[in-house]
């Protein structure tokens, strides 16, 4: 993020005796701070909004052309997913071996 | 001899801190456990003589994979914890709701994780949180054993009041990064097994021994890959 207001911000803390500038910059932020004996400075703009603390991606290309046909299971649960859901689980499971029913990836 | 490995999660199913009973039994006959204490789950695994365990944070915990992990967040992050492993559910997983469709609802998938801590300026709080990468186990066609890193999380707090934009674009370039010398490092474990032909696969809490008697473990901590010949 690119703001020339900062710009400005950093030039007047300079005149005005300001020491230990500094611009930390990200995607969507851009952060001045700077000292003066006891008295700070801190501007910060930013495009708005609460930042998120967490990020979740699924790999797109990993699982292309592999040969995946038994992935890891816990056999015999069924019914709705969710926290609730497993809670009241009252559930048993059984498989034979070698597993009856191998299913290949449906993933591009 | 097979084994009854009997598995008490004191917080939930697949999470937490859990004790785990083994009693082997002869081919063919029968074997109980008994539980007087209270539990929150429980998991019942009747394991066969021919199961083959790969304890995962025992065997990613070395110092050339550590030093891997350090080398990809460089300066941006620090690693505050070893390498971790969970058993996740599917739906359990943080991107399921991008496509729920990707894999069975009752899918298990291990998450391989770690603690991080980012010093910030003065005028922030310091983050610290986890970072995450959530693996799919299969056998082929063949019967096989593979596994794939099928995608990735971060979460952590602090980086307040202003700096969470630059943690976050520090994290978003560097935990995508490790996906692919993780994905060398599992296919170099998985190596040791290649010419052995399995019939099942399946996730187990803990370590996944099978020694006899009681033992307390740490779902958070550790997860092994069982797979039966």
């Amino acid at each position: 993020m690119e703001h020339k207001l900062v710009d400005g911000i950093m030039s007047l803390l300079r005149q005005d005796g300001f020491e230990h500038v500094t611009r930390q910059k990200s995607s969507v932020s851009q952060t001045l701070a700077a000292q003066q004996g006891d008295l700070t400075v801190v501007v910060h703009i930013s495009k708005g909004g609460t930042i998120a603390t967490s990020m979740a991606r699924p790999h797109a290309v990993q699982t292309t052309g592999l040969d995946v046909a038994v992935k890891a299971t816990l056999p015999g649960l069924h019914g709705a997913t969710g926290i609730e859901a497993l809670r009241s689980l009252r559930q048993g499971g059984a498989q034979t071996a070698p597993v009856s029913t191998p299913r290949k990836s449906t993933q591009a | 001899m097979p084994t009854l490995s009997e598995y008490w999660f004191q917080q939930g199913l697949l999470g937490g801190p859990f004790n785990v009973y083994n009693q082997p039994f002869p081919e063919g006959g029968y074997a109980w456990i008994a539980n007087g204490g209270q539990s929150a789950a429980t998991l019942t695994w009747a394991r066969p003589d021919n199961e083959t365990v790969v304890d995962l944070a025992g065997q990613l915990n070395s110092q050339d994979i550590l030093s891997q992990i350090d080398k990809m967040l460089g300066s941006q992050a620090n690693r505050t914890s070893g390498l971790k492993a969970q058993e996740r559910f599917w739906w359990q997983v943080p991107y399921y709701g991008s496509d729920p469709s990707r894999h069975g609802e009752w899918d298990t998938l291990v998450r391989l994780y770690f603690d991080f801590h980012i010093g910030t300026p003065w005028y922030c709080s310091d983050a610290s949180g986890d970072i995450d990468y959530y693996i799919v186990v299969y056998l082929n066609s063949a019967g096989h054993l593979g596994a794939y890193v099928d995608g990735w999380s971060y979460h952590y707090s602090g980086g307040g009041p202003f700096c969470t934009g630059g943690i976050n674009d520090a994290l978003n370039s560097a935990v995508p990064s490790g996906i692919g010398p993780l994905q060398t490092v599992l296919d170099t474990k998985l190596a040791l097994l290649a010419d052995i032909k399995f019939s099942s696969v399946y996730i187990l809490p803990g370590t996944g021994t099978k020694v006899p008697g009681e033992h307390a473990e740490n779902a958070d901590n550790d997860a092994a890959i069982a797979v039966v010949s």
